[in-house]
């Protein structure tokens, strides 16, 4: 039974250069999430925190 | 009017109780749904990804694909100057390691998986091919004859390597010269290569069961077959390889840092890199784990006050709750009262 | 109550046990009203990520290791592997911010802080005999380049990363049996110490020993029982 990806990343990475540093576009995108999944988990609102404010 | 700024102390014994009110909380469901959402993440990234899987080199691909890269290896590994024979501890006595000032832990803990490169991956190798009195007598004249003399031969066939062609069943074609009898040799270990032998013969020469591949490995990473590979996919040093994966897949980003050193001088162009590399990061990953009691460092949450974004509710809470006068106000942690995070069962506080 | 005798191992060991964790410490079912933030579900992600490592980990090793580069369903479960690991260390990173950021090895909680550094350290080497364990280009790559990190130090005349046998070992059973251990001492820790409370804010007027103003009451104050 052969499971086949939906998108074949088996292929030579895109890279990203800027002076000596460099990424691949997977890696940057492991990164990049990262910060944005860091910044919502401090930034979005968190459950029962207007009950709270209401029943002051 | 300006606050004194708590000490660490301070916070210490403001951080040590907890007096205030709690809420109902399910851990365990909460680890349940987690271990479902994490599974299903999984098998999201799995049917949309698949993972990478690049066939694995071996000598008979390389003896196939690179010959003359491959015949120059094992001039190398004959004459004692490839990267595995001089390579030092702990493989031979032949080379001095990395060292870093006056430490020099690699030759201080020796020589461990010995390898003497002439003879496992020429002499041995070739005794192996049964039936062939003139390869045999080739090799005794080699072995026989003066060091200066096998240097004459050496050169000469590395110099006629450089010029080589391969023919269309892959065997390696030189000028004539004065090679005594390493063409002989070398041929038929190319032979020995192609046939898939020789990636056998490093396996198993001292056992049947194996399951160390440093002999196989080492040799091939002497030659250009896994660099040459290698540097196709983004892996090599100096690409950040350390960080990449095969193909598109996200690699290993949490070796930022290690790889990050091997960018910039000096450590790029030293040849104690690796040590210097490993000092320094054994020096962070310490300062890491010590951070609570690192000046500075352990004040950066202070400095950079992310903290009020993550405990506003509760700043606001206190704010709403606190009486006018500041002096009575309260803040964050507790004081007095047991260490007791949840409330003890039944028993109503105070 | 107990029918040994005082100086009982048994009943010591059973009552500072109970002491320094009754159940209710263990498995409470309240928390702090100041965990109101999505940060804090960064740590049990990891935990759950780990779990599917073990579990993805043990099926590939009741199959052996050569088993997923010949069949479908053994990729399939490299794949959810490889992921696992790929979230495990997205998880716990974040987690790492967030608890840097709250700077919560205040309180008596600094071994909290190193137990958990000391499980990033020791998964990353757990995750490095794992890419050196697959048996493909990868890890003849990995191997070669890293033997020579290894040997610098010396390391490498006792850990050969080129032998695959000792590499598969440490990767199933000795660095997986740290890694859950570390993981463990590093949730107990936490059970025992509480989740660190917010730092004081300067405005408000804090100074140590300050009682803590009640928050306005919720449904439940006191958890339920």
């Amino acid at each position: 039974m052969a499971f086949a990806a939906i998108i074949n990343l088996n292929h030579p990475a895109s890279y990203v250069h800027w002076g000596f540093f460099q990424m691949s576009a997977a890696n940057l995108v492991v990164i990049v999430l990262m910060i944005v999944v860091f910044a919502a988990a401090i930034a979005l609102p968190f459950p029962g925190s207007k009950r709270r404010r209401d029943g002051s | 009017m300006k606050r004194k700024r708590l000490s660490n102390a301070e916070l210490n014994d403001a951080a040590r109780h907890y007096d205030g009110p709690y809420k109902p909380y399910d851990l365990i469901k909460e680890l349940v749904v987690a271990i479902c959402v994490v599974a299903t993440l999984a098998l999201l990234l799995t049917v949309f990804f698949s993972s990478p899987d690049e066939k694995p080199s071996t000598v008979a691909q390389w003896s196939r694909d690179l010959p003359v890269d491959f015949l120059n290896t094992a001039v190398s590994e004959l004459d004692g100057t490839s990267g595995t024979a001089t390579y030092g501890p702990p493989y031979n006595h032949n080379g001095e390691g990395q060292i870093v000032w006056f430490v020099h832990l690699q030759q201080w803990l020796g020589v461990s998986h010995p390898i003497n490169t002439a003879e496992d991956y020429v002499y041995a190798p070739l005794a192996t091919i049964p039936g062939d009195p003139l390869l045999r007598a080739a090799t005794a004249k080699y072995r026989e004859t003066p060091a200066k003399t096998q240097a004459i031969w050496i050169t000469a066939y590395s110099a006629a390597l450089a010029k080589a062609t391969v023919a269309a069943n892959d065997s390696v074609l030189i000028a004539h010269g004065n090679y005594g009898p390493l063409p002989t040799m070398m041929n038929a270990l190319l032979t020995l290569g192609q046939s898939g032998a020789f990636d056998g013969d490093l396996l198993t020469s001292n056992q049947f069961y194996q399951t160390d591949y440093t002999k196989s490995l080492l040799f091939m990473a002497d030659g250009g077959e896994l660099t040459i590979r290698a540097q196709q996919q983004h892996l090599l040093g100096e690409q950040w390889g350390m960080m990449n994966e095969t193909g598109s897949y996200p690699g290993q980003v949490w070796l930022w840092l290690y790889t990050f050193w091997y960018q910039i001088k000096p450590f790029s162009t030293s040849d104690n890199a690796d040590a210097l590399v490993m000092m320094i990061m054994g020096v962070l990953s310490i300062a890491f784990i010590l951070i609570p009691f690192i000046p500075g460092v352990r004040d950066i949450p202070r400095a950079i006050p992310i903290y009020r974004l993550i405990w506003r509710d509760h700043y606001r809470d206190l704010r709403a709750a606190a009486p006018k006068s500041p002096a009575a106000g309260g803040g964050g942690g507790g004081g007095g009262g047991p260490p007791d995070p949840a409330p003890p069962a039944g028993a109503a506080a105070a | 109550m107990s029918t040994a005798p005082k100086q009982s191992w048994t009943v010591r060991l059973r009552e500072a046990g109970v002491r320094a964790m009754p159940p209710e410490r263990l498995l409470p079912d309240g928390q702090p009203t100041y965990m109101s933030s999505w940060i804090y579900i960064f740590g049990v992600l990891t935990i759950a990520a780990l779990v599917v490592i073990i579990g993805s980990g043990t099926i590939l090793g009741l199959k052996g290791p050569a088993w997923w580069h010949y069949t479908g369903i053994g990729h399939f479960f490299n794949s959810i592997h490889l992921w696992s690991v790929e979230l495990f260390f997205f998880f716990m990173v974040i987690h790492l911010w967030g608890k840097f950021f709250m700077a919560a090895w205040r309180g008596g909680r600094s071994r909290v802080w190193m137990s958990g550094a000391i499980s990033f350290l020791v998964a990353i080497a757990a995750a490095f005999t794992g890419y050196v364990s697959q048996q493909n280009f990868d890890s003849q790559w990995i191997a070669t380049q890293a033997k020579d990190g290894l040997n610098s130090t010396g390391i490498g005349a006792f850990f050969n990363v080129l032998n695959f046998g000792q590499m598969y070992t440490y990767h199933v059973l000795l660095l997986p049996v740290v890694v859950i251990g570390l993981v463990s001492a590093h949730i107990l820790l936490v059970r025992r110490h509480g989740i660190v409370p917010p730092l004081p804010l300067p405005e408000l007027g804090v100074h140590a020993g300050a009682v803590a103003v009640a928050a306005p009451a919720v449904d439940a104050a006191e958890p339920a029982q």
